[in-house]
């Protein structure tokens, strides 16, 4: 749970509403075709249930936030600076919305998606 | 305005261009073509870069692409043109930098596919490489963000299609690709809040249409390195040491902070200002404007004047150059500091100094910027 004191009462932002974010900033982002369940446990979780934030991990540990993503790549395209650029961008949003740095944002490419072979 | 031996050239190049297919190594240098204007308008495109991230690296980013494609190819014996647009795609592939350079090579990717084997370059052809181009750019994402590059490719492949109708002539269906570029990066506002926000349009879209204007400029015999129109973002604009270069009838610096009624075209700007003086630097953001320039006494009143027709003054400000020449001078504090100029997306070292003699050698080892403090 993500707090910041306050003089009067607190504002609480759970990882939940910073991997929403996390996510929309993701999917919009180039060379990125979906995003990925970290284990097989999270894939069977995301069959019976459609999550906003799934493919995002968001922790929060002694006030610093760590971010994971995990991402399908489109076959064909630079798999280094589309990630690079999934960092940025997701890096951009969160850190706009919250007015917090994120410490570190860490992206797994779970696989790639061949639409054009050749 | 062309001067006769330009028209001869550009004469020469298009008929030898009709008079021979367009092969290989007439790809290789449209692209060449394509990278030297897109590079020479780096700066405006880095500057136009609000989205996805305002990191000002647009222009590079896609120079940086486009040069590692011509290092793949400038060697090139090939008269393929399917292999040469396979090795500007494999060369873009490898070396794609940033969001802009990875929908470039994708691009890039598609208009080779398209163009698989094809010993030259057809009107026909053409028009199913932009097509390709744009299918594979928008297989690469899923949620597409119109008023981007990919809303320009689309523009394009579509002006292309129906430019087929009219003319077999590939470099007219390059034309129509260059013209529907600019119409739709002008369009991306409309597409894109965050651009109408900011006042720009987008700099991916924009730094696709030089690449392809580079191309026909190359056809018609017009210089490569030479930008129509500079402008800066306003952090970049260096007011304070424009007084070094002061020279002969540049009596008054103006300096114009305006809001214009419409878009702005800076190309008819800069020449009607080019008429009043020197020095000259538009800067822009957030859809204000500032205007500086160097004129003569008899002058100092028309870059204001002329301003205001085209919008809102906000503020004005004169100042006397000869007079403050002459105060300079007179306290003769020490060398000029040599800084290092700084390039948007580009890292600076800003330096805080306690006196003039350590600045000087901060600024001979590169620093941008130095911050006078530090003493006790």
């Amino acid at each position: 749970m993500k707090e910041d004191q306050k003089p009067k009462g607190k504002i609480n932002i759970s990882p939940g509403a910073i991997a929403t974010i996390a996510y929309q900033a993701a999917i919009e982002s180039y060379g990125v075709v979906g995003l990925a369940s970290k284990n097989l446990v999270d894939g069977i979780t995301h069959l019976l249930v459609k999550d906003p934030t799934h493919g995002i991990e968001v922790k929060y540990e002694d006030n610093q936030i760590y971010i994971d993503i995990y991402i399908v790549v489109e076959y064909g395209t630079r798999i280094k600076s589309v990630a690079t650029s999934v960092a940025n961008t997701v890096r951009f949003h969160v850190e706009k919305s919250l007015g917090l740095p994120i410490s570190e944002i860490n992206v797994h490419v779970q696989g790639l998606r061949i639409s054009n072979p050749d | 305005m062309s001067i006769p031996t330009n028209n001869n050239r550009r004469a020469n190049r298009r008929r030898t261009l009709h008079r021979f297919p367009l092969d290989g190594q007439a790809v290789k240098n449209l692209t060449i073509a394509g990278m030297t204007w897109l590079k020479t308008n780096k700066q405006l495109v880095n500057s136009l870069n609000v989205f996805p991230v305002p990191d000002g690296d647009t222009g590079t980013n896609m120079v940086l692409t486009m040069q590692s494609a011509i290092e793949e190819i400038v060697d090139s014996p090939e008269r393929n043109t399917g292999k040469m647009l396979h090795a500007v795609a494999h060369g873009a592939l490898m070396g794609a930098r940033g969001n802009s350079g990875v929908i470039l090579s994708q691009l890039w990717r598609g208009f080779a596919r398209a163009l698989d084997g094809k010993p030259a370059l057809t009107a026909p052809g053409l028009a199913a490489a932009f097509a390709e181009a744009r299918d594979t750019a928008y297989k690469g994402v899923v949620r597409p963000v119109e008023g981007t590059i990919l809303t320009v490719a689309k523009d394009i492949a579509a002006a292309t299609e129906a430019a087929l109708k009219k003319t077999d002539d590939p470099i007219k269906i390059l034309e129509a690709a260059v013209h529907a570029a600019e119409v739709s990066v002008e369009h991306t506002p409309e597409l894109l809040p965050i651009l109408k926000e900011a006042g720009v349009v987008d700099s991916g879209g924009k730094g696709l249409f030089f690449l392809l204007e580079g191309m026909v400029r190359w056809i018609n015999g017009e210089p490569l390195d030479e930008a129509l129109v500079s402008a800066q973002p306003l952090s970049a604009m260096d007011l304070e040491n424009t007084l070094a270069a002061v020279e002969e009838g540049q009596d008054y610096e103006i300096v114009v902070d305006f809001r214009p009624n419409g878009p702005l075209d800076l190309q008819q700007y800069y020449s009607a200002l080019e008429e009043m003086g020197t020095s000259i630097q538009v800067g822009e953001g957030d859809g204000m404007y500032r205007m500086h320039i160097h004129v003569p006494t008899e002058k100092r009143y028309e870059p204001i004047d002329f301003t205001m027709t085209l919008g809102t003054v906000t503020n004005v400000a004169i100042e006397n150059l000869m007079a403050q020449m002459d105060e300079i001078e007179e306290q003769a504090g020490g060398p000029k500091l040599n800084l290092m100029p700084v390039e948007p997306g580009q890292i600076a070292v800003v330096v805080v100094a306690p006196g003039p003699g350590i600045a000087g050698v901060f600024a001979s080892l590169g620093a941008a910027a130095i911050v006078e403090a530090g003493k006790q």
